[in-house]
């Protein structure tokens, strides 16, 4: 199955934008050129109307599916608060792919998601990748699977705890929650080492901990919440004790540590700014992090954290970040290639690029602009409209 | 390239010997020289005619940054961990708000490096940590201390909060809890020695051991001299021994903490009678301590229970009440850094010691003198002039 996407300007993400056509076979980016070789062999011609190609949108931070849009709180699964440690529990397991966000996000774009547990607990749980698909169906949307095990630090574990009169009720307390989680984990690793030594089964299996193994392993980051400065630096340190990788997320008060977030050499996904100070850790939230993120050549991801504001609008984050001085191309790349480094799906995702899957859009206007839409879309080579 | 400073004919306090007329030679972020006259080359000459040199002051005991100023909101305060009476595992150094207003305060006042502890809700609160108030570098640079002492706390706040988690109803419970806290730890030691691959790691126990062994002073709030009474009774059980902070009734056992030799920190004086545990509050605990031989008495003001700049003003309260003038210079400047180990650093104007020091323009104790200049770490970190009175 070929196809030929004709009349567009495609915007590679990795490379200057050009006027031209594209070739995809099997779902797999082919060929991109101002006139392609085999363009006579192609079974179908999708005519882009002048409109731009661009790769789909990557929310490196969303719930979405996890508290569906209007279905109140039979299906809110986004925060499982009944311990302050619930490295056991997937965000799969809490998705719900008829979530008509889905489809609203693909129409403003955003073709692929990483769904997070809440921030209630100082461990909250593993996450998934997917992406968009008519099919509404689990297995035909995901791309990974526990890829990043959620943390949270700041006021959310305070304020839930303090209600059910548990560890952590401070700061202070969440550090140590974390702490004892990783030191538990280590234990754990060196008690399957000496069964294995010994030459004995492993009968202590311990679901929490499996999830503690795969970050001090380092086959999956930390996903780190955190909004203040200080929060910030305590995961930077939590990070250094253990030895592990590590996504800071939101990372509101970026500005202030930019110093420390450089020499560790962390990724972060900033936002939600396109929402409200809704709380004292959100005081000092600024889009102009995206332009510093920019200028420190840091990796970084424009995210939502949906529902908080709809991953649909993603765009329109971005777009703000311009008229607070951040490069246009710049945004783009946050809302794609490095969202896609991130989360480890850039061989296949996040530009256009021979060899790539095909999941695109084309936009009749530039997406930054409010009024612009997609007027089609593909994802691993299906055209959904 | 390290740069040198030469304060010229000020009126210098060193604290550990007695004032004179003369100069000051800082070199990078240290104290190369301090002497009658100094003939030396320096990047820059200050001439500090007619004003007092003090090193910059030490408070031993606030909550600066972990209890935040300003919003006044629960999500600012990460003071008292109290879902449990015993959290040693827990350590101001995840706390703090390094850009908390308090900080900024500190300096404009003359205090330059600052013990920051965990509340007293909990017999047993956690770690402290001792910073340098130095603004223009990152949080992690400005420690001193990551594990500056280990707080614990009697009387009326751990049963006021743990009455609220069903833990603790008297006084009895709160010793109770801190005995069993150290024999478990003690426990937990003899099992590691005995079946380590079978003890799995525990910070709570492994803290305590620090305490236990030496390594770490426990640091016990405690208000009446029942509550004195009852930590001595129990460190005597495990043989170690403890600080005592606001001490407010210390004058009523005076003489029991000076043939001990143990040292004490007084304050805050300046708070109403509002609880039981303080009726007793005297001015005038000081300079009975003082008199009955106890030795490096500090003074603390709690920060934010009443705010840092009454440290120097809290000193000269306690003179009117009977403290004698140099062991109050002493009580916010040298007396804290020995308490806290770090003398060698800070706490006076000695060679080799950090160039952290203020000038004002009258002597520290008179409660009109106004800070001028704020160094640390040989930097210029507040001047009045330019910034006007930033508290």
């Amino acid at each position: 199955m070929k196809t030929l996407i004709t009349n567009v300007v495609i915007y590679p993400i990795t490379s200057t934008p050009f006027k031209g056509e594209m070739l995809v076979e099997d779902g797999i980016i082919r060929e991109m050129a101002y006139k392609v070789k085999d363009r006579e062999k192609a079974n179908e011609i999708i005519d882009g109307k002048g409109g731009l190609l661009m790769p789909g949108f990557i929310d490196g931070h969303s719930h979405i599916g996890l508290n569906p849009d209007g279905m109140g709180y039979d299906y809110d699964d986004v925060n499982e608060y009944s311990d302050p440690i619930t490295s056991n529990v997937r965000s799969l397991d809490g998705f719900t792919p008829t979530d008509i966000s889905i489809p609203e996000s693909a129409m403003g774009g955003v073709m692929i998601y990483c769904v997070l547990t809440g921030s209630a607990n100082p461990v909250g749980g593993l996450s998934f990748i997917a992406h968009y698909s008519k099919d509404k169906n689990t297995k035909a949307m995901v791309i990974a699977q526990d890829n990043g095990l959620k943390m949270a630090t700041g006021e959310n574990p305070k304020r839930v705890y303090a209600e059910q009169k548990k560890m952590p009720v401070t700061r202070m307390g969440t550090a140590a929650v974390i702490r004892k989680f990783f030191f538990d984990g280590r234990d754990y690793i060196a008690k399957k080492a000496k069964a294995a030594e010994e030459g004995k089964p492993f009968t202590d299996h311990d679901s929490k901990l499996e999830a503690a193994q795969m970050v001090l392993e380092k086959k999956i980051p930390a996903r780190v919440h955190c909004h203040r400065a200080e929060d910030i630096l305590t995961a930077l340190r939590i990070k250094k004790e253990f030895d592990i990788d590590m996504v800071i997320e939101h990372c509101t008060e970026y500005i202030k540590v930019k110093d420390q977030v450089r020499e560790a050499g962390v990724p972060i996904l900033l936002g939600p700014i396109l929402s409200s100070r809704s709380k004292v850790e959100l005081k000092d939230m600024t889009y102009k992090s995206y332009k510093v993120a920019l200028e420190e050549g840091i990796t970084f991801g424009c995210m939502s954290d949906h529902p908080v504001f709809p991953s649909e609008v993603l765009r329109l984050q971005a777009g703000m970040a311009c008229n607070y001085g951040a490069d246009e191309d710049g945004m783009l790349r946050s809302l794609t290639i490095m969202p896609a480094q991130i989360l480890g799906i850039d061989a296949e995702y996040g530009s256009l690029e021979p060899g790539k899957k095909a999941t695109m859009c084309i936009w009749d206007g530039h997406p930054f602009d409010a009024r612009s839409k997609t007027i089609w879309n593909s994802v691993d080579g299906f055209i959904n409209y | 390239m390290r740069v040198s400073t030469l304060i010229k004919n000020a009126h210098i306090h060193p604290v550990t010997s007695k004032d004179f007329i003369g100069d000051l030679l800082i070199e990078g972020s240290k104290i190369l020289d301090c002497s009658h006259k100094i003939f030396a080359q320096a990047d820059a000459v200050f001439d500090a005619t007619g004003l007092h040199c003090y090193p910059g002051m030490v408070e031993e005991h606030c909550h600066i940054g972990i209890h935040g100023e300003k919003t006044n909101q629960n999500s600012d305060n990460d003071t008292n961990e109290w879902s449990s009476p015993i959290t040693a595992e827990v350590r101001a150094l995840d706390g703090i708000k390094p850009f908390d207003h308090g900080f900024i305060d500190a300096i404009g006042a003359g205090v330059t490096t600052l013990n920051i502890y965990p509340g007293s809700a909990n017999p047993m609160g956690g770690v402290g940590i001792t910073l340098k108030n130095d603004l223009s570098v990152p949080y992690e640079d400005r420690i001193m201390l990551e594990e500056s002492g280990f707080k614990m706390a009697m009387g009326e706040n751990p049963k006021r909060v743990h009455s609220q988690t069903k833990t603790i109803m008297t006084r009895m419970a709160t010793a109770e809890k801190i005995r069993t806290a150290f024999k478990e730890a003690l426990d937990y030691q003899a099992k590691k020695e005995k079946e380590p691959e079978k003890t799995p790691f525990d910070m709570k126990h492994e803290t305590l051991l620090k305490v236990l062994n030496g390594q770490l002073n426990a640091h016990v709030h405690a208000h009446q001299a029942d509550d004195i009474m009852t930590v001595l009774r129990i460190f005597d059980e495990f043989g170690i021994k403890p600080m005592f902070e606001h001490t407010t009734e210390g004058h009523l056992v005076a003489d029991e903490l000076a043939q001990r030799e143990i040292t004490v920190a007084v304050g805050p004086m300046f708070t109403a009678r509002y609880k039981m545990e303080v009726n007793n509050r005297t001015m005038k605990t000081p300079g009975v301590l003082e008199k009955a031989g106890v030795k490096h008495i500090t003074l603390i003001t709690d920060c934010p229970v009443i705010p840092i700049y009454d440290l120097p003003i809290q000193a000269t309260m306690a003179v009117k009440n009977g403290l004698s003038q140099e062991e109050a210079i002493k009580a916010i400047t040298i007396n804290p850094a020995i308490n806290l180990g770090i003398d060698d650093r800070v706490g006076s104007l000695e060679v080799g010691k950090d160039a952290d020091f203020i000038l004002t323009d009258r002597e520290l104790l008179d409660p009109t003198h106004r800070v001028l200049y704020t160094y640390v770490n040989g930097k210029l970190a507040y001047n009045m002039k330019e910034e006007g009175l930033t508290i």
